[in-house]
């Protein structure tokens, strides 16, 4: 009976053991998340906007057109192939519709119906949608290859923060 | 020895359980971990209940006397598996009066690889139970929150026939592709299908109640393609899309099949309150038969404009014809007035009037007594999604 019910055992010990590797590979290629210094950046891009991105090998001359195909979820990675996670705010916010407008230059319902092809039609991710600009800053810096935006307010926000123009990288 | 057995047993069990339960400790001391899981994940879902009242003819059940018979729920998933790689996936019921039973069936389910991923293009292919991109609102005519109205246009989409397995899905592969430039991007795809039968449901649509005496019929080697091109950041957009498949009932003695070739050009103009769209098609239809064969064109269009009162309230208008080639019909028209009000981004409400003059796209099944030839409809519909 040993002789016939070890190896079994044996290789189903094996079999978890294995299984459990993986399963932690495949977490530990999701945990480790190198805490880049200065991440996220704030880039200005327009008189009221800037964007928020957490990724280091960011083309700085990011081109209307690549910022439309961004946050119309047609680019999925960025050139260090880290996944490109859109954040923005709820589509009814005053804020989402003016980035739209004045930054992407689309209007709201337009890129709200090119979301919602995306879901229903099985292509690419969705948006994020963070609740508040204090919740969209938070999944930005915990998350690499995240994208966001946020309203510049030049009187009130540059007097509390560090900026360095050279880096453009707010402290 | 059992009891070796079992200690043996225990020991390997703690340990994987260690190591299982470490892994999860691992997860959760670390939030953004939990964040990173939960993007690379995407569930949504979405549900919806129709009531319909109708004269003159039955649309999706006993709607002369007041119809629930229309219903549709689906719960998709998608998994990031790398940044390049995505797996998606969809359950989905749909009940439509005797056009559609309400059974769960596997929508679609493919994977789908970024070839070429570019910040401005790029280049990807899809393969599984694939979508098949036809007109602007083929590929996600099944939610109330993506198309115009509660009925799709029955001039391009074949609303009433029951036909909507043969345009949806192919099992086989998609090729698709996109490039943005300062004013415009341009979207293409191609699906091609390996042959697959058909169900009994959507036969008995097509030939009727005879369709129980068939066994092996197939959608043969079908091919769809679209190619879109949109200017001024989405507000004008133009489509292309085309369809070559066949339909083939193979049993002894009955070789009967139904060849199916078109295209439709589509356009659409978006202003900040008013939305314009029309759409063209031209269908050839061959059945071919043991006893000869027929061959009619069908020419269908449909023009619609919408008003946004707010963004949570519009109303929408359509006229949809379609004529066919053969000297004796008379061409089918449709009027449709459709009001939508959405209270929050989760929930809709739409309000539909329709007048169709003409049998075509009626479902023949529903009336089973015959059709007439004119019908007034009103339907109300109740969609969430999340």
């Amino acid at each position: 009976m040993t002789g016939c019910s070890s190896p079994p055992l044996h290789h189903r010990q094996l079999w978890r053991r294995a299984l459990a590797c993986l399963f932690l590979c495949w977490l530990g290629s999701h945990c480790y998340a190198e805490p880049a210094l200065g991440l996220p950046q704030e880039v200005p891009i327009s008189a009221d906007f800037s964007l928020l991105i957490n990724n280091e090998t960011l083309d700085r001359e990011l081109s209307l057109a690549s910022l439309r195909s961004i946050f119309s979820m047609r680019k999925r990675s960025w050139d260090n192939n880290q996944p490109v996670t859109v954040v923005v705010l709820p589509s009814r916010s005053k804020t989402h519709q003016r980035f739209c407008k004045k930054v992407l230059k689309i209007y709201p319902f337009v890129l709200q119906e090119q979301w919602d092809r995306q879901i229903f039609s099985g292509g690419g991710l969705t948006p994020v949608i963070a609740k508040n600009e204090q919740e969209l800053m938070e999944i930005i810096r915990n998350n690499p290859g995240s994208i966001g935006y946020r309203l510049r307010d030049p009187q009130s926000r540059l007097k509390n923060t560090a900026y360095s123009p050279a880096q453009g990288i707010w402290q | 020895m059992m009891s070796t057995l079992h200690n043996f047993n225990a020991t390997a069990f703690t340990r994987s359980a260690k190591l299982w339960l470490g892994a999860v400790a691992l997860t959760l001391s670390n939030s953004p971990t939990l964040a990173m899981q939960w993007q690379d994940w995407q569930v949504n879902g979405f549900a919806s209940q129709a009531f319909l009242k109708s004269s003159g003819n039955n649309f999706f059940g006993d709607s002369l006397d007041g119809s629930w018979d229309f219903m549709e729920a689906g719960i998709s998933a998608k998994w990031r598996a790398n940044p390049r790689l995505i797996f998606s996936g969809q359950l989905f019921s749909r009940d439509a009066g005797s056009t559609d039973n309400g059974d769960v069936n596997l929508d679609y389910l493919f994977a789908d690889y970024k070839i070429i991923d570019k910040v401005d293009s790029g280049l990807g292919v899809r393969l599984g139970r694939v979508k098949n991109r036809y007109g602007f609102y083929n590929d996600s005519r099944d939610v109330l929150f993506t198309r115009p109205s509660i009925l799709m246009p029955q001039a391009i989409y074949f609303e009433g026939n029951g036909l909507r397995e043969l345009f949806f899905s192919s099992d086989g592969f998609e090729f698709f592709g996109h490039w943005d430039s300062e004013t415009s991007f341009t979207e293409f795809s191609i699906s091609h299908g390996i042959d697959r039968d058909i169900s009994d449901e959507t036969l008995k649509n097509l030939i009727g109640p005879t369709a129980s005496l068939y066994d092996d019929v197939q959608t043969e080697r079908p091919i769809f393609s679209r190619l879109s091109h949109s200017f001024n950041g989405g507000n004008s957009r133009l489509a292309l899309s085309s369809i070559n498949s066949r339909y083939r009932i193979r049993d002894p003695g009955i070789d009967t099949s139904l060849d199916i070739e078109g295209y439709v050009l589509s356009g659409q103009q978006h202003y900040l309150n008013w939305s314009f769209t029309a759409e063209y098609s031209q269908l050839d239809v061959l059945i071919r038969t043991p006893l000869g064969s027929d061959d009619t064109l069908y020419n269908a269009f449909y023009l619609q404009t919408q008003y946004r009162f707010t963004p949570q309230l519009n109303i929408s208008a359509r006229y949809e014809q379609t004529d066919t080639d053969t000297a004796d019909a008379d061409p089918s028209d449709h009027y449709v007035l459709s009001l939508q009000w959405q209270p929050s981004q989760n929930w809709l409400v739409s309000a539909d009037i329709y007048r169709m003059e003409g049998a075509f796209g009626i479902p023949v099944l529903d009336n089973p007594q015959g059709q007439e030839d004119q019908t007034e409809l009103f339907a109300l519909m109740l969609a969430w999604r999340f």
